[in-house]
């Protein structure tokens, strides 16, 4: 029997978020299955960051707590986190002089020694992991010599070689073009389907509800939706988003409107 | 095949040390001295031994610790400018050697162990209340560009807690803190020369074990928690090992600008890299030719005079910077 079935890789029980003094959101629930992409969106300024932040232990829950495989996530150390989720950020790094082999070789540190010696596996997981993603035939590039969509395929790539059931993506998409977005979303799919938990945050609705399997919506007014792209729109769940009656959700369009555009017939 | 090169030019320059001086010695009286000690001029023997072969270690040694106390602090920081001096690492341990030197008085004029220990201690706690302020502010201060401000502002006010000292203290006292202020690897004589090189190289090799860590670093400090460290801790020790580097150098020789800031970039274009197993050993190399080289340079030949240091590292080191910066494919190393 597979043990994922048991308990969500996942999740959040009546988790409380924000900074010591000023909680963001509390009461939130939820739960992230293996096997398909979960996309958090929401609009920004709401806490996706935050909640994001605390589901990778960057920071803790102010209450409630949060569950990966199962256990309470601060019950691990830093080193058993490290081989169990690995993030993806746009934050800007400075590794413009590493090649994009390097920088996915970065991802074995938590499987190699005290100084970071890759043995064979250790390259060959970094390989596949190009292969994965399609960069391998830039492995020999500068990060400094990429665009932006090939360098956050060379960070996805990274988090693959750190081989962890759970990858968090926290905005993968900022500075991307449309082609990227797609692409890279694709490729979390694939991810996903191999068997992994994956969760990404971002603020662009209709492409999740294009393509993930599964969404959250983290609604205006800080409350947690899940489901998948039919029953959030069936339910009408969607149009809770924004919290505006200026920002109408277009079932036709499947995407959110201007109020007016919708009786502008075109 | 680069680091066969600088290795080579190494121990050239290492040689070089000892060939130029303000007295002239030919060089195969120095490959006789070195052999077997025997020699027409026992005077020869003795500018040798007590004089050239410290200063040339001294150089060695500083040049390769101040610069990787930069490049620690450069990774650290993420932040191209950072530096042992610009920090006021370098300026912390300049104000505890003068509140030794200075308030001190009487330890000045005799040349006792007692100074040289105090001297050291008065660096590494002077360095040590910088990098103490450094990591306090670190938890307020989240951006690293702000930290970098709050670090020069620190120099700044130890800079000025030694002019006052200046102002208030006895001449003499003023003068021989004004001499080691200039910066000069003749600081480390021949009975210190065991300690500071078991101190420096014991660091430097242990500085080793830090290319894994301070390569996650260059993700930012979230991919490097994710990567399994702890940032808390391992900013303290990188702090640690950059300002004891800096405090000894300091301590003996005199606070030495520029090389710290400016080594780390020469290694990284020569060897087109970010990849700190590589850039450490290509740092400690190319830190230990160019203090060694500008040491060289500090000798005026046949005035028996000598340049302070300080005023040579710049002259050296800006046209090689200038010349890496401009020519070929350019990477951005930072963001």
């Amino acid at each position: 029997m597979n043990m994922s079935e048991i308990y969500p890789a996942l999740a959040a029980r009546n988790v409380t978020i924000g900074y010591r003094g000023t909680p963001v959101a509390d009461g939130l629930n939820m739960e992230i299955s293996t096997g398909c992409v979960t996309a958090l969106i929401g609009p920004n300024g709401v806490g996706k960051s935050t909640l994001i932040k605390t589901l990778t232990a960057e920071m803790p829950p102010l209450c409630g707590k949060v569950e990966l495989m199962g256990k309470d996530i601060r019950s691990y150390s830093r080193k058993e986190l490290s081989r169990l989720q690995s993030i993806v950020t746009t934050d800007p790094v400075a590794a413009g002089g590493l090649t994009v082999k390097e920088l996915v070789g970065l991802g074995r540190q938590p499987h190699t020694g005290f100084l970071g010696r890759m043995s064979d596996v250790d390259v060959n997981a970094g390989d596949r992991a190009m292969e994965d993603v399609g960069i391998y035939h830039k492995r020999n590039s500068y990060v400094a010599e990429l665009s932006d969509g090939e360098r956050q395929k060379t960070m996805i790539a990274k988090a693959i070689a750190q081989d962890t059931p759970v990858i968090v993506l926290d905005e993968p998409f900022s500075f991307l073009d449309v082609a990227a977005r797609i692409e890279i979303l694709q490729l979390l799919n694939d991810i996903a389907a191999g068997g992994r938990c994956v969760l990404y945050s971002s603020h662009d609705v209709s492409q999740a509800l294009r393509m993930a399997a599964c969404v959250i919506l983290f609604t205006r007014d800080r409350k947690l939706v899940s489901g998948t792209p039919e029953e959030l729109v069936g339910t009408g769940a969607i149009s809770t988003l924004f919290g505006s009656d200026k920002v109408v959700f277009s079932t036709a369009e499947k995407d959110f409107v201007g109020r007016d555009y919708i009786n502008k017939k075109f | 095949m680069r680091f066969l090169l600088l290795s080579v030019i190494t121990l050239l320059l290492l040689f070089l040390s000892l060939v130029y001086g303000a007295v002239e010695i030919p060089a195969s009286a120095i490959v006789q001295i070195l052999s077997d000690g025997a020699v027409d001029n026992p005077v020869w023997r003795i500018i040798i031994l007590e004089s050239r072969i410290p200063m040339a270690v001294a150089a060695l040694l500083s040049g390769a610790a101040l610069a990787t106390s930069g490049l620690i602090l450069q990774t650290a920081f993420q932040n191209p400018l950072a530096g042992p001096s610009i920090l006021g690492v370098s300026s912390g341990a300049s104000m505890g050697v003068a509140i030794v030197m200075l308030l001190g008085g009487s330890l000045v004029a005799s040349i006792s162990p007692v100074q040289y220990v105090s001297a050291i201690l008065g660096a590494i706690i002077g360095a040590g209340v910088v990098i103490v302020s450094l990591l306090l502010l670190s938890t307020v201060l989240k951006s690293s560009a702000m930290l970098l401000i709050a670090g020069i502002m620190i120099s700044y006010l130890a800079s000025s807690v030694i002019s006052m000292l200046n102002y208030f203290a006895p001449a003499d006292g003023v003068k021989s803190f004004v001499v080691w202020g200039l910066g000069s690897f003749s600081g480390v004589t021949l009975r210190e020369l065991p300690w500071f090189c078991l101190l420096i190289s014991t660091i430097l090799a242990a500085s080793m074990l830090f290319a894994k860590p301070l390569n996650a670093l260059l993700l930012g400090e979230r991919y490097a928690r994710n990567m399994g460290y702890s940032i808390r801790k391992l900013r303290n020790l990188l702090f640690a090992a950059s300002g004891v580097l800096t405090a000894i150098v300091t301590a003996f020789c005199g606070p030495i600008g520029f090389i710290g800031l400016v080594v780390p970039h020469i290694a990284r274009m020569i060897f087109r890299t970010s990849n700190h197993t590589v850039l450490l050993p290509a740092t400690v190399l190319c830190g230990g030719a160019l203090a060694m080289f500008c040491n060289i340079l500090t000798v005026i030949p046949g005035k028996g005079g000598v340049l302070p240091l300080n005023a040579v590292t710049p002259v050296v080191g800006v046209p090689v910077i200038l010349y890496l910066l401009t020519k070929g494919r350019k990477l951005r190393y930072f963001n």
